[in-house]
């Protein structure tokens, strides 16, 4: 009996699916769907995918393939985190970019960098006809596109300018300081160093220290310190 | 069938793909105002940042300032905004400082020197906590959840 508790708890253990409902869609007298939760697959390709995944970001198509990089919840398969499978895929005709390290990218000499990531739903669709199972087509659906997320360049944070006479989001791009919103949640409004063109760009690093006094500028207590990045 | 399956699939993945439109995010504003000092002779600037009053964030340019002024104030904002949120819990004034003395400044931002024109120019208006000066309300983009490296202290 112990032996077999033992060689019951050394079986190798299948993620579990969170118990999730399932919805059936009624197409007509003869035809349902059943839509249920799916394993996320370890890679997600172009074709119809492509397209969904390849909407713009940021001024920027990204790559159509991805691949899953995390699940957060792993008694959940069915909901992933995706990073791009290579780096190949971004330029979309939008010139030279680099990429740092630890993943990250930037098309315009460092002034802004990007880290795309999708986080996504995945679900199966067991459609019936006439009684008989027809078809099983999955989908992924994207719950949040993180890709705009700016982060900071190689050894500290980049300076994150909010302006940019182009913004890179299109070409007659400006930012307005009067308007109270932006056109996306996050890089086109940095133009930054990169964005204004013409002529070359210093870009430097400096480490710096952001003071804030509570009592009237008598003493001064750092709230922040760390490396940041300008440009001339 | 298959053309009816197509169209479902398709109206399926139109609804998953957020828009551009529902990415337009609300800016977070600040309040540039000009204090006339006439024995003020170089360009200078503070930046406030209130828990409770209205305006929350507040530059105070003094002196002949110019975009370059301007550009370094919202800079020194957004570092705080960074470290502390878009929002503050205190009151305080803060400031950048650097680890050696630099010479080289950042490129003003390509709209600083209309706005310091304009804010020259705007009629005096009474700012919670400054007084009476010239005022305009501009708009930055939010700085929540961005990744910060460094030390927050």
């Amino acid at each position: 009996m112990v032996a077999l508790l033992c060689l019951v708890a050394l079986l190798p253990r299948q993620p579990v699916q969170a118990q999730q409902t399932q919805r059936v869609i009624v197409i007509s007298a003869d035809e349902y769907w059943v839509v249920r939760p799916a394993t996320c697959p370890i890679h997600l390709y172009g074709g119809l995918i492509g397209w969904l995944f390849g909407y713009p970001n940021g001024g920027y198509t990204w790559t159509p393939d991805w691949t899953r990089h995390r699940v957060p919840n792993q008694a959940d398969y069915s909901h992933a985190e995706y990073r791009p499978s290579s780096y190949d895929g971004y330029t979309q005709g939008k010139g030279d970019y680099i990429t740092s390290g630890d993943g990250i990218i930037s098309f315009d000499t460092s002034a802004r960098w990007y880290e795309p990531e999708l986080y996504v739903e995945c679900t199966a669709t067991d459609k019936f006809y006439g009684g008989h199972i027809i078809a099983v087509n999955e989908h992924y659906h994207v719950l949040e596109n993180r890709g705009d997320i700016v982060v900071c360049k190689g050894r500290g944070t980049a300076l994150l300018e909010p302006t940019g006479e182009n913004t890179g989001f299109g070409p007659d791009a400006t930012y307005d300081p009067y308007s109270n919103f932006g056109d996306s949640d996050g890089c086109e409004s940095e133009g930054g160093s990169g964005g204004s063109g013409g002529g070359s760009t210093t870009c430097w690093d400096e480490y710096i220290y952001v003071e804030e006094s509570f009592d009237g500028g008598a003493t001064w207590e750092i709230i922040w310190e760390g490396w940041a990045q300008a440009c001339m | 069938m298959i053309v009816k399956t197509t169209m479902a699939l398709l109206s399926v993945a139109m609804i998953s793909v957020p828009t551009l439109a529902q990415q337009r995010v609300k800016r977070v504003p600040v309040t540039v105002v000009f204090r006339d000092t006439p024995a003020a002779a170089a360009a200078s600037y503070t930046v406030l940042r209130r828990a409770s009053q209205t305006p929350r964030d507040v530059i105070v340019l003094v002196g002949p300032a110019t975009g370059q002024t301007l550009t370094d104030a919202v800079r020194t904002l957004l570092y705080a905004r960074l470290a502390e949120g878009d929002t503050t819990a205190r009151d305080g004034v803060v400031r950048t400082r650097h680890s050696h003395s630099v010479n080289q400044h950042a490129n003003p931002y390509p709209w600083a020197e209309r706005v310091v024109r304009d804010v020259q120019a705007a009629p005096e208006r009474e700012v919670s906590g400054v007084g009476r000066v010239r005022a305009v309300e501009i708009w930055l983009p939010p700085q929540r959840g961005r990744r910060l490296r460094g030390n927050i202290k």
